[in-house]
């Protein structure tokens, strides 16, 4: 079977290390000035996991949007950065260079971020700070527990019959087989900013009119368990009318690097839609 | 870069030899199969670098339907990544003027370089890094894994996931058969100048397939050589091979035995 996909790799950033793939879309998009940008997260290079990056950006592409993935400096393809940068402003130069590649090479000046775990760390602070950025996906992103998350958590976790199966057999295999249960992966561990700084941080993206999107999947369900724990976290930082900027979208059955083709199928069809609404 | 026929283009990752004055021999790297092709890029990396600072132009690449080559992954096909290995043969020719090709694979890639070097490329040395000796072995070690790791997953448990998937890409019953037919203590391996068997691992599949190189008479090399590995198994969704010693030993091998 052919495959048309238009598709280069590149060699961009002010060190000339940055490598990545740009997607261009197909022949209905030809001459949109939109792109999307996505950066590797942790030891997965630009592919993603499982080539979540890849179908990403072979399914935008039929909507008209450029997609670059590339891996940031000193990981997957890319070379090391020199200087003294620590990694947080090495990957927020980095992915300022890749809009600005994307600006020179291809006329795009306007651009939707995409990070998924550690990578919203970059993709939030360039959103806050750069106004090319018309909107920005956030996988799993950071996450603050309200009461709301409580009350749930002691609530409507205990009365879901599905979860008390699996915890059953997981502990009858974990006693057959003598298997040490499996930890909380130590991956979901890191550093957030603080509750105040991230609603101020929201305030002023949605303000000018950014629209984010925030995905939260299964895995995330003992950090994040309900779709308005976002707004409750928010509280009355967000006037009503920023508020429809930000959408949530929740899945329950995916894990956090989306294992399966349908959980990559289900995110990639939920970013493609809310892709649809945004206007750049 | 992108290689290859129109509509079926590879990426590679190019690494032009580091000396003033290069070798004659290119070396192209096999990735593992996509299960283990994450584990294995950083040491592929280090392994494409070691090598070109020795003098040798690299290829690393990544096969039709893996990684950023065009295709989806439910493509996959092993009679497919053979043929991809002479594309990417004739593309390092191409590119850097070798005249010879050495191939490099681990794993699942072991077994590919050898396919390819029996029925498409021709090679100088063929080196077989904790090669899948066995298909059957090596998907059978994949299952489990991937049993493991399903009952690992925390609620929710994932109901949706097709049931030919492994390890989070679809595996098709034709790769699954054609990659359980692989027996390298058996098959045609061609006729490179040399084979170089290094293991990281202590197992007795890799001391049956030395069994079967030393029989044969034709030029062998085989090494124990302490460090990373992905034989026995582990966590493939979060573990990453880092491999320091291997890749040395194989860079200092094909220097040596390499004009």
């Amino acid at each position: 079977m052919p495959h048309t996909m238009r598709e280069r790799a590149v060699v961009f950033g002010s060190h000339g290390g940055l490598v990545g793939v740009v997607t261009h879309p197909n022949a209905e998009g030809v001459g949109a000035r939109r792109a999307v940008i996505v950066a590797n997260v942790g030891l997965h290079h630009h592919a993603g996991p499982f080539r979540l990056y890849v179908e990403l950006a072979r399914a935008l592409a039929h909507s008209g949007w450029h997609t670059l993935r590339f891996d940031l400096s000193g990981l997957g393809d890319s070379q090391a950065r020199p200087g003294q940068l620590d990694d947080a402003a090495q990957a927020v130069l980095d992915v300022t260079e890749a809009m600005n590649w994307l600006e020179t090479h291809l006329q795009i000046s306007r651009f939707v971020l995409i990070g998924l775990c550690s990578g919203t760390d970059s993709a939030h602070a360039v959103t806050l700070a750069d106004q090319r950025v018309a909107g920005a996906v956030f996988i799993d992103g950071y996450t603050y527990r309200t009461l709301g998350y409580h009350v749930r958590r002691h609530t409507v976790r205990y009365l879901q019959g599905k979860r008390w199966m699996r915890y059953a057999a997981r502990r009858v295999h974990t006693f057959a087989s003598q298997e040490s249960p499996s930890p909380v992966p130590d991956v979901f561990v890191r550093e957030y900013p603080s509750r105040s700084r991230f609603r101020d941080d929201v305030a002023r993206m949605t303000g000018r009119g950014t629209r984010l999107l925030f995905v939260y999947t299964g895995s995330f369900d003992c950090y994040y368990n309900g779709r308005r724990q976002l707004f409750e976290t928010l509280g009355r930082a967000i006037p009503a009318s920023s508020e429809s900027r930000i959408d949530v979208q929740m899945l329950p059955g995916a894990d956090h690097v989306f294992t399966s083709a349908a959980q990559r199928a289900q995110l990639l069809g939920r970013i493609a839609k809310w892709l649809g609404t945004i206007d750049a | 870069m992108f290689f290859g026929d129109t509509g079926r283009q590879l990426f590679g990752v190019y690494h032009p030899a580091a000396t003033a004055r290069a070798k004659r021999t290119g070396i192209v790297l096999c990735y593992p199969a996509p299960q283990e092709y994450r584990q294995a890029h950083w040491a592929y990396r280090k392994l494409a670098q070691l090598l070109a600072d020795d003098g040798f132009h690299v290829l690393r690449f990544d096969y039709f339907a893996t990684g950023d080559s065009a295709g989806s992954s439910i493509e996959a096909s092993l009679a497919q990544w053979i043929q991809d290995v002479a594309t990417a043969a004739t593309e390092l020719r191409d590119v850097a003027g070798v005249s010879r090709i050495s191939l490099v694979g681990m794993r699942l890639g072991a077994a590919i370089a050898a396919r390819a070097c029996a029925l498409t490329t021709p090679v100088s040395d063929l080196v077989l890094w904790d090669p899948a000796v066995t298909g059957r072995a090596y998907l059978e070690q994949l299952d489990a894994l991937h049993a493991s790791a399903l009952r690992a997953t925390r609620y929710p448990q994932d109901d949706s996931r097709e049931p030919n998937e492994l390890l989070g890409f679809p595996t098709p019953e034709a790769l699954r058969a054609a990659i359980a037919e692989v027996d390298l203590s058996q098959e045609p391996y061609g006729s490179p100048s040399r084979v170089f068997l290094i293991c990281a691992a202590d197992r007795s599949e890799f001391q049956r397939l030395r069994g079967r190189f030393e029989k044969s008479g034709a030029p062998f090399d085989y090494a124990f050589v302490e460090d990373a590995t992905l034989a026995s198994g582990g966590d493939l969704r979060s573990d990453t091979l880092l491999a320091h010693r291997v890749p040395a030993a194989i860079g200092a091998y094909l220097a040596c035995h390499t004009p």
